[in-house]
């Protein structure tokens, strides 16, 4: 719909779109003497107040001699948006849609009678968290801003990190009633020209009233909406982010949420974390492979505790298996019982301290260890040798450092309890060969799942169990990017030849 | 017909690697189904050495009409009536295969972990397994073997390496007593395990490199050979002139690991091994069955087969094989042998005369090479839609 000309019927139009909205601010301006009367438009707690009276009240105030007798209102608008108004940002706009946009996005927009255009004028301000220390990875060695709400704060941070052009954003408005921005960021010449595409035509088909988080454009875009494992990485580190654009791969940042969307992603990815670069790479090799163990642990520690106890005790040494044998004594239920009472508790106490206040923290911390630690094992509730295997469980399913990939870790981990429960080494088995079998069959955005060691490719495996030094990680992950020439050859750095002795 | 799936040239070899791998973990035929196990790792490696020449053969014929399979080869050959009918016969062997394995896994996890459940409960949870796997495509089969071949691999090595204590080179010795000609027959049992990489031919038109199937079939045999003669040398030299009597060789060596009172009992591991192993195996050819009848029926998709077949896996697997020993009695000389090595070699003689005779293929061969080797490439490791390569300019140059 264009606007009109009259500035009434105009004003009218507006209040009616926001419905007398007791944040939609009307201000109306008599720009010059004799000059067409004026209205700025915008939104109040959206704009910076005191941007809106400096630079663009004051700025029309201030205009000389000469513009102020014009009376076109066109050629009075043209004077505004060269000479006066003092932001970075003025577009003209002439109907109503990309008004309201504009408004909505913390511009102010200055009418005029007479006049079927606008001055879009940005002056978008409003309150925004501080840029801290990323909460959920946290690191000892690396940067420590994190991505805040403001999508172009976001946006600012990645691009702060690279200076070359090649750094390109796509915008996307998603959502009916939410109009939220998104932005897909990629390199050009990197990423994969067809990877780009795939994710922007994913971007496009959807259609929902609103995205309040980079988790519903994830469950939108994601390949195997049915799988328990999370097939598109969120991170909420910009430097991880710029890390995987170097990679190759696309990023997903919306509006109003700290995290961005990084694909396609493998299941490597989802082991790693940015300090593992930070560190020289045998300490990030080490982690790495604690990580791996980690994972491994997290999901089969207890089921293997359930099938040795409960079907092979023969396998277990011999004082192991006495000194269970003892323990579990008294314990009046089976061992999958007390398995799963354990886990549960045990997610129980987790979801309880994360939710709750953080006053009241410590209050279930100490009920945890006292009933949990100590008083069900005196209690002969269940045995200790239990409580530690579900401890070592739950610590090693925090050491993953995706949040989404461990928690999937822990609800893949009872269908497998009760599998050994069942059938012993061989339910686990099982348990573990269909497991393997769907993650075999995962894609991320056409890329497998289970590379870089399956299909295997060199470049891949030099940054998945092992880190390789940065020198001689010359190649991006082949199935995402365009591979060769991450850093040029003979960087190893060697001592100079032929020096003075020392 | 490839539903745009791929397998690269490594996950060939994985499968079939682990596939030999199965059978060697369970029963080790070469020293439980002989009467002389000194001699068993001679006619391992005579075996080895003959599958290398067949694996040239299937190769050779592969290369004739590049991404066909041996079904479609055989119909190419031998015209409609004959050639339906090799591929018959080769459905055959290849379901029954996957029905031995199931029985296989079942008896084993009975003569060892688990004496008290029925073997039909394993065999019928392995076959589901598998059958899931052939159902998602032989490009998650492919990807699963490479992921576990190298596990796989690993951890059997250390089960051979952790007993050393036990094993004693006079064992060992002498070496071929009896002269190098009573020891060759027994070869014909490892060549006709060898032989199974038949099913590598249905493969071919997934393959990313389908002319260098030569060199795949030919590192798969160096490969199992190897593991497989230093399972016989490892399990001969542990257990001595009784080693035939063990039923489960390599889970009995795993068995008896003793490593600083600490590391005891490993046999977890034959178990895991032999439980990844026999599902790839059986959804392997399970997958090669169905697959195989729907090139020979026609069909445009073979998983609507895959269950069907894994039900009727499970009903044939209590008929084929009396008990634990009647498999053993299965696998030894008096039987294998004869029923495998007569029908792979005599029906690739068949389709090798054939295509002598034909002479087909030749140059028309050579071109398709070069379309299906342009066709492979863009989509390897499956991303489908990988665009030519426009050298990689970095930003900051």
């Amino acid at each position: 719909m264009p606007l009109a000309r009259s500035l009434i019927e105009n004003r009218a139009a507006l209040a009616g779109a926001f419905g007398n909205s007791p944040d939609l601010v009307l201000r109306d301006l008599q720009l010059s003497p004799q000059g067409p009367e004026g209205l700025l438009v915008c939104l109040n707690g959206l704009v910076e107040a005191s941007l809106v009276g400096s630079s663009v009240i004051e700025a029309i105030s201030l205009m000389d001699q000469e513009d102020a007798a014009l009376t076109d209102p066109a050629k009075l608008l043209e004077a505004l948006r060269l000479r006066y108004l003092a932001t970075t940002e003025v577009v003209e706009v002439s109907s109503m849609r990309p008004l309201l946009r504009r408004l909505t996005s913390g511009s102010c927009v200055l009418l005029l009678d007479r006049s079927a255009t606008g001055l879009a004028v940005h002056t978008a301000g409003w309150r925004e968290r501080r840029i801290d220390d990323s909460p959920s990875e946290s690191t000892i060695r690396g940067p420590r801003d994190s991505f805040i709400e403001t999508l172009d704060a976001n946006v600012a941070m990645i691009r702060r990190r690279f200076r070359h052009p090649s750094l390109r954003f796509e915008p996307l408005v998603v959502g009916r009633a939410t109009q939220t921005d998104i932005v897909v960021a990629h390199l050009l010449g990197i990423a994969r020209e067809s990877i780009v595409k795939e994710v922007l035509t994913r971007l496009r088909r959807i259609d929902i009233d609103g995205i309040l988080e980079s988790g519903y454009i994830e469950e939108l875009i994601e390949d195997q909406p049915l799988s328990p494992f999370p097939q598109i990485l969120r991170t909420d580190r910009p430097d991880r982010v710029a890390a995987a654009l170097l990679e190759g791969r696309v990023a997903v940042l919306v509006d109003g949420t700290p995290f961005a969307l990084v694909m396609p992603a493998t299941i490597t990815m989802f082991l790693t974390s940015p300090e593992d670069y930070y560190d020289r790479w045998p300490v990030g090799t080490f982690l790495r492979l604690v990580r791996y163990a980690a994972f491994a642990v997290s999901m089969a520690l207890p089921s293997l505790y359930v099938a040795l106890t409960t079907f092979h005790q023969e396998m277990l040494p011999t004082p192991l298996a006495l000194s269970i044998a003892a323990q579990r004594r008294g314990v009046p239920v089976p061992a999958i019982v007390e398995a799963f009472l354990l886990e549960l508790a045990f997610e129980l106490f987790r979801e309880a301290g994360l939710r709750l206040p953080r006053i009241i923290g410590p209050a279930i911390t100490i009920a945890g260890t006292l009933v949990i630690g100590e008083a069900a094992a005196r209690a002969g509730l269940v045995s200790p040798v239990m409580v530690v295997a579900v401890a070592l469980t739950g610590i090693s399913s925090f050491a993953i450092p995706v949040y989404s990939m461990g928690i999937s870790i822990r609800l893949i981990r009872f269908p497998l309890l009760l599998l050994s429960a069942l059938m012993g080494l061989f339910g686990l088995a099982t348990g573990l060969s269909l497991l393997l079998i769907h993650v075999c069959s995962l894609r991320s955005f056409g890329v497998p799942y289970t590379s870089p060691f399956s299909p295997l490719t060199p470049g891949g495996v030099r940054d998945s169990v092992v880190r390789a030094p940065i020198w001689a990680h010359d190649r991006r992950p082949e199935l995402v990017a365009h591979a060769k020439g991450r850093v040029a050859a003979r960087q190893m750095p060697r001592p100079p030849k032929g020096g003075p002795g020392r | 017909m490839t539903d745009g799936q791929q397998l690269s040239g490594r996950q060939l070899v994985a499968l079939l690697v682990l596939m030999r791998l199965e059978v060697a973990t369970i029963i080790l035929p070469s020293v439980s189904c002989v009467d002389q196990p000194r001699e068993s790792w001679v006619a391992a490696l005579a075996g080895t050495l003959a599958a290398v020449p067949f694996g040239l053969l299937v190769a050779a014929l592969a290369r004739r009409f590049p991404g066909q399979t041996v079904v479609q080869f055989g119909r190419a050959m031998l015209g409609r009536l004959a050639g339906t009918f090799v591929a018959f016969v080769y459905v055959v062997f290849f379901f029954l295969i996957a029905s031995s394995v199931s029985r296989e896994v079942g008896e084993a996890y009975v003569a060892s972990a688990m004496p008290e459940t029925p073997w039909f409960a394993f065999a019928a949870v392995v076959l589901a397994v598998a059958a899931v796997a052939a159902a998602s495509g032989i490009e998650v089969i492919g990807r699963a073997a490479e992921l576990l071949v190298v596990a796989a691999l690993a951890l059997f090595i250390t089960v051979l390496v952790l007993p050393l204590d036990m094993m004693r080179i006079s064992n060992l010795l002498p070496v071929l007593e009896r002269g190098l000609a009573p020891a060759l027959p027994a070869s014909l049992i490892s060549f006709g395990l060898f032989g199974e990489m038949i099913a590598g031919w249905m493969l071919a038109p997934y393959l990313d490199y389908p002319h260098k199937m030569g060199k795949y079939l030919v590192s798969y045999v160096v490969i199992s050979g190897v593991v497989l003669i230093a399972a016989i040398l490892a399990v001969v030299a542990a257990f001595g002139p009784t080693a035939n009597s063990r039923i489960l060789p390599v889970y009995n060596l795993a068995r008896n690991v003793s490593v600083a009172r600490f590391l005891e009992r490993v046999e977890m591991i034959p178990l895991a091994i032999w439980t990844f192993a026999a599902w790839v195996k059986i959804g392997l050819f399970l997958w090669v069955s169905a697959a195989a009848i729907s090139q020979i029926a026609g069909l445009k998709d073979y998983r609507p087969l895959v269950f069907p077949l894994a039900f009727l896996a499970a009903a044939v697997s209590p008929v084929l094989h009396e008990d634990l020993f009647g498999l053993l009695d299965y696998l030894s000389w008096d039987n294998w042998p004869v029923y495998a090595c007569t029908l792979q070699v005599t029906l690739l003689a068949v389709l090798w005369g054939a295509a002598l005779l034909r002479g087909g293929g030749g140059k028309a061969g050579r071109s398709e090479t070069k379309r299906a080797e342009g066709h492979a490439r863009p989509g390897r490791g499956g991303t489908g839609q990988r665009p030519a390569k426009k050298g990689g300019h970095t930003p900051g140059n």
